[in-house]
């Protein structure tokens, strides 16, 4: 199968513009709460909040309720099914853009 | 979407700067700067430390507690002041594991918005010659390859560079010893970093009041 039908197998879980933001900060932080990923991402509360539920149903993050002190955080971690997920959605767009450019 | 490497560098990226937009981290190191210079002024003759071994042995621990409680980039004092004042109006996000490459990375970021952790070294050597002159045309010059080098474009350049001038040109009119000079420099940096700290604080807690329920 060439890069370029790779593409037709992307993880469509992923491939939504604001839970790709999501995974992308996800991805490069240890864990982030829900007002840090609200801040960084430009989202309302009830998009983030649809958005973490479809990830959490694909088991691609954790969201769990813990403190820092008094308050009250909800904190969200990507699993490691959600790690490999987004390496392999990676791996395939980053492959269909190198394709073209190595046939120049 | 088009270079997802580069945006997940850019988000780990962004971590270094969140961790110090509140002015907690600069605070901090300005108190273990303040404290250092005082501990080693406190001293009687820091060169000959053996003379008097239960006062540089206590100096010693003083700093170490202060270094493991306050000033490390993840200090128990630091999180606990963060869980107050920063998570609940911008959110928490974690550092990277030490050992990490991501921490690597960080440290990396860290050297390069703090160019002035360079001085050191100018610093202490202004103490080895008697002149007063000599000392500060060195911390002047020092300071001024770090300004040609960077182009002033790391985080509060605008209140570091004009700091560490005005802290050369008053050293010959001070009647500072030149054992001790790095002490002076060393309170001079936490008088700077206070002053950056406390802008940095007020910025951050005008810009983002606490969530009201």
């Amino acid at each position: 199968m060439s890069a370029l039908q790779d593409l037709a197998s992307l993880d469509r879980v992923i491939h939504e513009p604001v839970r790709l933001m999501l995974m992308t900060v996800l991805y490069a932080v240890p864990e982030a709460d829900f007002v840090y990923l609200q801040n960084e991402c430009g989202l309302t509360q009830g998009n983030l909040s649809s958005h973490l539920v479809r990830l959490e149903e694909a088991r691609y993050v954790n969201v769990e309720k813990t403190f820092k002190g008094k308050y009250p955080l909800t904190v969200c971690i990507l699993t490691a099914k959600g790690r490999k997920a987004f390496e392999e959605y990676a791996r395939i767009m980053q492959a269909a853009m190198e394709q073209p450019a190595r046939k120049r | 979407m088009a270079d997802i490497a580069f945006n997940v560098d850019h988000a780990a990226r962004r971590v270094g700067d969140y961790w110090e937009v509140d002015g907690l981290p600069t605070l901090a190191l300005a108190g273990l700067c303040l404290l250092g210079g005082s501990m080693i002024l406190w001293l009687p003759d820091y060169h000959s430390w053996r003379r008097d071994l239960p006062k540089s042995v206590l100096a010693t621990v003083i700093i170490g507690v202060c270094f493991y409680f306050v000033g490390r980039k993840n200090s128990p004092v630091i999180r606990w002041l963060k869980a107050r004042i920063t998570y609940p109006r911008t959110g928490y996000v974690a550092l990277p594991p030490r050992g990490s490459p991501a921490a690597a990375r960080l440290k990396e970021q860290d050297m390069r918005r703090h160019p002035e952790m360079w001085m050191i070294g100018p610093l202490a050597f202004s103490s080895v010659v008697d002149t007063p002159w000599f000392g500060a045309g060195l911390v002047i010059l020092a300071t001024s390859i770090m300004w040609a080098i960077t182009r002033g474009k790391f985080p509060s350049s605008g209140i570091l560079i004009p700091g560490l001038y005005l802290s050369a040109l008053l050293l010959p009119f001070l009647p500072i010893a030149p054992d001790n000079r790095l002490p002076y420099f060393f309170i001079a940096f936490g008088l700077i970093y206070l002053l950056v700290g406390v802008i940095q604080l007020v910025t951050y807690l005008r810009r983002h009041p606490v969530a009201q329920a």
